[in-house]
């Protein structure tokens, strides 16, 4: 009876595996009680949302969001389509600003944990908040950080890094050796970047006059960097930098 | 409803005990009854600051081993009659007490007292970790040097991950004249980084040094120190106080300073 509905949870954040060919009246009841069930467990957070098994009109969605937002204390951030391309994926995730419970969990363990890559994850990993000096976030895949990345920070990845700050640490991308690998940060002040095996340090003089940070901050744009020629070469991100990215890891 | 307070900055020298010190003094004179609690075990020197050393008869660690009652141990100042201390051990080592006894002591203390600050000791080992055992809130010394700014971001870590939520800045030493000149981290340059409430910014000032010397925190005095560790104070009691200006006072500053010659 109740199987018809399931509850999963993936790092984008939720998936509702509904029944085929169940009645879509007596389906919405399932639901009703399955998120009523539930709720305490799901907590607060801001998920996307995504469903399978079963082709829903928009209304049905409507309907249903409207069943989740009423049973539980869920801020449903965006639906996700399973037929869309990876790309529009990664753009939905980034506006979901808050990870779920249990990513958080992952996350605090991977921090302080330079050797911890056993963890088994896929998709984007997201961690909140300031990394500051003396914590790392270590992961198996591409990370996004929402927040700064302190001097004496490192972040460091088998995937690409995406920062939503500024980047005044480190960040080490594809560490395994994926040169396609890149950096982005809304500000790009790092002390050092590494792509697969090659390194690029801080400017000398730059680095030496830490000073005017805020002045600094003022006139930079989103930056990227990327390896190419056994060479890291940052760049504002544009829409070349981005068409390249795209074709590189196709 | 008291308030356990930690003073901390990872760096040594910027200011801990002297922050410590004249932010007890000040919201005594603002009548609180407040404990200061020395917790450097092996390198003591709040007594030294509040001037005084030679009242000590017991210390945190015969407090905490049970060797004297608390109240025996903690020194009434001499000028405010409801500001105590209670200094630690000279002999022995940071593990000479545990978080946890030092916790039991600072919600004991919490029964008679408004406030109790704790003067942490630099690094961020044992001493630390006893002195942040307790507390409800921190306050972050820092300078502006680009090491002094880096410990004291990882000690913010640090206060995170021991989930004390509530942290507060204070920048010490600040050269105004060095700032104009582009060779000093601003307040705000310092701020950004940390990314942290700001709750006060101390010139470095020769009458900081003087005042430590003989014993006697010059808080609540005319000097722009003075002034700016008073705002400090009643900032903490939840009083909304704007910043000094650092540039302009110090003009002020400068012309009593000129009258009085």
């Amino acid at each position: 009876m109740r199987n018809s509905v399931v509850i999963k949870g993936n790092k984008y954040g939720i998936i509702v595996v509904l029944d085929k060919i169940k009645d879509f009246n007596e389906l919405k009841e399932d639901i009703t009680y399955k998120f009523k069930e539930s709720k305490d467990f799901l907590g607060k957070s801001s998920f996307a949302i995504s469903f399978e098994g079963r082709d829903l009109s928009d209304d049905e969605i409507k309907e249903i969001l409207d069943i989740i937002e009423e049973n539980t204390d869920l801020k449903i951030v965006c639906v996700v389509d399973k037929e869309k391309e990876e790309l529009y994926k990664k753009i939905v995730e980034d506006s979901v600003d808050e990870e779920d419970n249990e990513e958080k969990k992952n996350e605090k363990e991977n921090i302080n944990e330079a050797d911890n890559n056993d963890s088994k994850s896929d998709g984007i990993n997201f961690y909140a908040g300031t990394l500051r000096s003396g914590q790392e976030v270590v992961n198996n895949e591409s990370v996004v950080i929402i927040g700064d990345v302190n001097p004496g920070a490192s972040v460091i990845s088998k995937g690409n890094i995406l920062i939503l700050g500024s980047l005044r640490g480190s960040a080490i991308a594809g560490i395994d050796g994926d040169t396609n690998a890149f950096v982005i940060a809304m500000e790009m002040d790092p002390i050092q970047i590494r792509i697969a095996d090659i390194i690029a340090t801080a400017n000398d003089d730059t680095f030496q006059s830490a000073m005017h940070i805020r002045e600094k901050k003022k006139n930079t744009d989103i930056k990227i960097a990327y390896a190419a020629d056994d060479n890291i070469f940052v760049e504002p991100l544009d829409k070349a930098a981005l068409d390249n990215i795209f074709n590189n890891n196709k | 409803m008291s308030e356990v307070i930690v003073v901390t900055s990872g760096k040594g020298g910027v200011g801990k005990t002297t922050t410590t010190a004249n932010i007890g003094t000040g919201l005594a004179m603002l009548g609180k009854k407040v404990a200061l609690i020395d917790t450097d075990i092996g390198l003591r020197n709040l007594d030294v600051v509040m001037g005084l050393e030679n009242r000590i008869v017991y210390n945190l660690v015969d407090v905490v081993k049970g060797n004297c009652r608390t109240e025996q141990a903690l020194i009434k100042h001499k000028k405010y009659p409801n500001l105590f201390l209670l200094p630690c051990a000279q002999a022995g080592d940071k593990d000479s007490v545990s978080p946890e006894e030092m916790k039991k002591l600072t919600d004991e203390l919490r029964e008679s007292f408004d406030y109790i600050i704790l003067d942490c000791p630099a690094g961020i080992e044992q001493g630390f970790k006893n002195a942040i055992a307790g507390a409800d809130r921190a306050l972050v010394v820092t300078m502006p040097e680009i090491s002094a700014v880096r410990d004291a971001d990882r000690i913010i870590g640090l206060l995170e991950a021991n989930d004390k939520k509530r942290a507060d800045l204070i920048v010490n030493r600040i050269r105004m004249d060095m700032v104009n000149r582009g060779d000093m981290l601003s307040v705000d340059d310092v701020v950004e980084i940390l990314a942290i409430d700001l709750i006060g910014a101390i010139p470095d000032d020769e009458d900081i040094v003087i005042s430590t010397n003989k014993g006697d925190p010059l808080v609540g005095g005319e000097s722009i120190s003075g002034q700016a560790y008073m705002n400090i104070c009643k900032r903490i009691m939840g009083e909304e106080v704007p910043l000094l200006d650092l540039n302009k006072k110090k003009s002020i500053f400068g012309r009593i300073f000129s009258k009085k010659k």
